[in-house]
């Protein structure tokens, strides 16, 4: 059984790396923790949900994950005039948890409070029952994300915007088009991400702030880890890895006290590292 | 300084649009007449226990439409409490304080109706349960009814006839934790022992857990056990019957608490839930004159079977409005009054309420069987 709590665990692994990666994108290119990206993880299964009786499913996962990236354009472009008006970060991330919990009571009072799961039938079979082909997915968009952070334009401006806004302006480089592409690839990829928790597990509107938590931790843990997305896959890695012991021996709510206890065992390795970097300089 | 206007208007909009709501509210709330009677509903309408919320409040439609018929205007303040008890203690407080009631009809979660109804008690409102079933509810005072059995005694007898007439040995619990799932889980293991079985495994999960997968993948673990008892709302029940089919769990016959029994259940289980066997609180038979003609008028007013919980709230409506009208319309008075009942034919079933205004009675045993609810005989 112990293999099948570990295929559990990977299958959650997955989930939680584009969840980690959503919350980043979309953080990094709106200037602010952006807490709003749980609307994306909502929005993403429930549209396709309402499309998919009428369309048919290719099409309602098409049409959902359009409208999840414009959701992302007009964040984008709405947190840009908030900052011209002289909003600082720490307000847009107020502003963007007030978005996400008048999206959860949105959703909750348009599709009603209850879980609801996603069914994709391709051939003839049910994929949903195929869970570890979900994580496949998931982590082979995460590895994508990996390729294009370390290889491409895009990712390498991405990396040099983390250093100097200013800097990589001053050489040209049209930050606001970087911005604007990282929030939406970030709200795609939240959108990405609930419809798969959608297809593998079922959704409920109160789990756009239960999301928020992967994407705090793995927001402040990724970095401590390794740059870029591959931080990111290794703090989700962290997240199941404390879960796994805990659902084995434990009774309890640890999807939600397992994130945190990677947060303070971040912390605390972190704080030694400092100590220890400061005797050795000494 | 425009800026500052600016925010002054927002205020005062803000302030002119609570009162206009307030008064609004006040108005739809205040007796037409003086024969009107004024009654709080607390009930989750919104939340995992939405469903039961629903059916409740359809009970009490009926029932309000009905005495309307014979005269009887009945007023429902209708409050929502989500799934938290904390909203049903807010909306107790609103119903009391505010709307100035002096009968309130719901709270169907336990957690809600033990922490809200020892203020319905010290404020001497009348305060009647029509589903929650932990021990200990009736006796937080005279003011406190319900006309649903106790967790405890629904449990106990559950367990015996798991065991005795299931003839099942060694069971693992999954139960929702909370006041309801640990009632049910606690009493279900203690008589399951106590009559020689053995519980194996008995593991709580939060309310509106949607991800079963390792609680299924343990009790896949469990060696040699023959069943497994589940105690939780219908969302939960839809997740873990996703995971049940998902993992394949055959061979074990699963059990239900009554939160099972619910019209929906074929539908939204899926064929994991083919084969449950789920105990509830004996209802009369089909020929039960009472229930019948509730069962007819439920279906002809809002075109679905009546679900867990419309029955008892119906009958919760009739029996208070019964005893206002039979009284001064006291809540001491009515309170009386209710305890005086003796074999009223509800829709539920001949109530008697004890001196504590609870109710006993038996438990009825169903298996889901190809769609639909099929009696187990005991």
């Amino acid at each position: 059984m112990l293999t099948q709590f570990l295929a559990n665990s990977v299958s959650l692994w997955g989930h939680y790396a584009l969840l980690a990666a959503a919350f980043y994108f979309a953080s990094v290119g709106c200037r602010h923790f952006n807490f709003a990206t749980g609307l994306a993880f909502l929005a993403g299964p429930y549209i396709a949900l309402q499309i998919q009786g009428i369309a048919g499913t290719w099409v309602a996962l098409l049409v959902s994950l359009l409208l999840v990236s414009l959701i992302g354009y007009l964040y984008y472009e709405g947190s840009v005039a908030a900052y011209r008006r002289g909003n600082r970060p720490g307000q847009l991330l107020l502003i963007s948890l007030a978005v996400l919990g008048i999206s959860q009571n949105l959703f909750s009072a348009l599709f009603g409070p209850s879980s609801r799961k996603l069914v994709f039938v391709a051939i003839g079979i049910d994929m949903t029952l195929f869970s570890q082909a979900l994580l496949l997915l998931a982590l082979s968009i995460v590895g994508v994300i990996d390729i294009l952070w370390r290889r491409s334009l895009f990712g390498l401006s991405l990396q040099a915007l983390n250093e100097s806004r200013l800097n990589l302006r001053l050489r040209g480089f049209n930050v606001d088009a970087i911005e604007r592409t990282a929030a939406i690839l970030g709200f795609l990829l939240g959108g990405v991400a609930g419809i798969l928790w959608g297809l593998d597990l079922r959704v409920r509107p109160a789990m756009g702030f239960e999301v928020c938590l992967i994407g705090v931790v793995t927001f402040i843990v990724g970095p401590i880890l390794a740059e870029g997305p591959r931080g990111l896959i290794l703090a989700s890695l962290g997240i199941v890895l404390i879960r796994l012991p805990l659902i084995i021996a434990f009774e309890g709510d640890w999807d939600m006290a397992s994130p945190l206890l990677l947060l303070v065992l971040a912390s605390i390795v972190r704080s030694a590292r400092t100590a220890f970097k400061e005797r050795s300089v000494a | 300084m425009s800026r500052k206007i600016l925010i002054v208007v927002a205020c005062l909009a803000l302030v002119t649009i609570s009162i206009y709501l307030y008064l609004r509210n006040r108005d739809e709330a205040s007796p037409q007449n003086s024969k009107e009677i004024a009654i709080g509903v607390v009930l989750p309408l919104s939340g995992s226990m939405a469903e039961y919320g629903e059916n409740g409040r359809d009970g009490l439609i009926l029932a309000k439409e009905q005495l309307a018929q014979q005269g009887v205007q009945v007023n429902l303040l209708t409050q929502d409490t989500k799934d938290a008890p904390e909203a049903t203690v807010s909306a107790v407080r609103r119903l009391i304080d505010v709307e100035q009631v002096k009968y309130i009809i719901g709270g169907l979660t336990s957690g809600g109706v033990l922490a809200a109804a020892p203020y319905a008690q010290t404020k001497g409102v009348l305060f009647f349960s029509p589903a929650a079933s932990a021990p200990g509810i009736p006796e937080i005072g005279d003011m406190i009814f319900r006309n649903w059995q106790s967790d405890t005694l629904l449990a106990e007898k559950f367990a015996e006839a798991a065991y005795q007439k299931l003839g099942l040995r060694t069971i693992a619990i999954l139960h929702v934790s909370n006041e309801y799932g640990l009632t049910n889980a606690g009493t279900f293991a203690k008589s399951f022992k106590a009559r020689g079985g053995n519980v194996s495994l008995m593991r709580a999960f939060p309310q509106g857990t949607s991800n079963f997968r390792d609680l299924v993948t343990t009790i896949k673990s469990q060696v040699g056990i023959d069943s497994l008892l589940l105690a939780g709302y219908p969302d939960e029940y839809r997740g873990l019957f996703d995971e049940i089919q998902r993992q394949g769990v055959r061979g074990i016959q699963i059990l239900a608490t009554d939160t099972f029994y619910t019209p929906s259940a074929p539908t939204d289980f899926g064929s994991a839930a083919e084969g449950v066997v789920c105990a509830v609180a004996a209802k009369p038979s089909d020929d039960y004159e009472p229930r019948q003609r509730f069962a007819v008028n439920y279906k002809k007013r809002f075109n679905k079977e009546p679900g867990l919980v419309s029955d008892t709230a119906y009958d919760a409506l009739l029996l208070v409005a019964q005893a206002i009208r039979q009284t001064d319309g006291s809540p001491k008075a009515v309170s009386q009054y209710l305890l005086r009942i003796r074999d009223y034919q509800g829709a539920a079933g001949p109530t008697t309420f004890t001196d504590t205004g609870d109710i006993t009675g038996g438990i009825a045993l169903f298996r889901l069987s190809q769609g639909k609810f099929v009696p187990v005989g005991l």
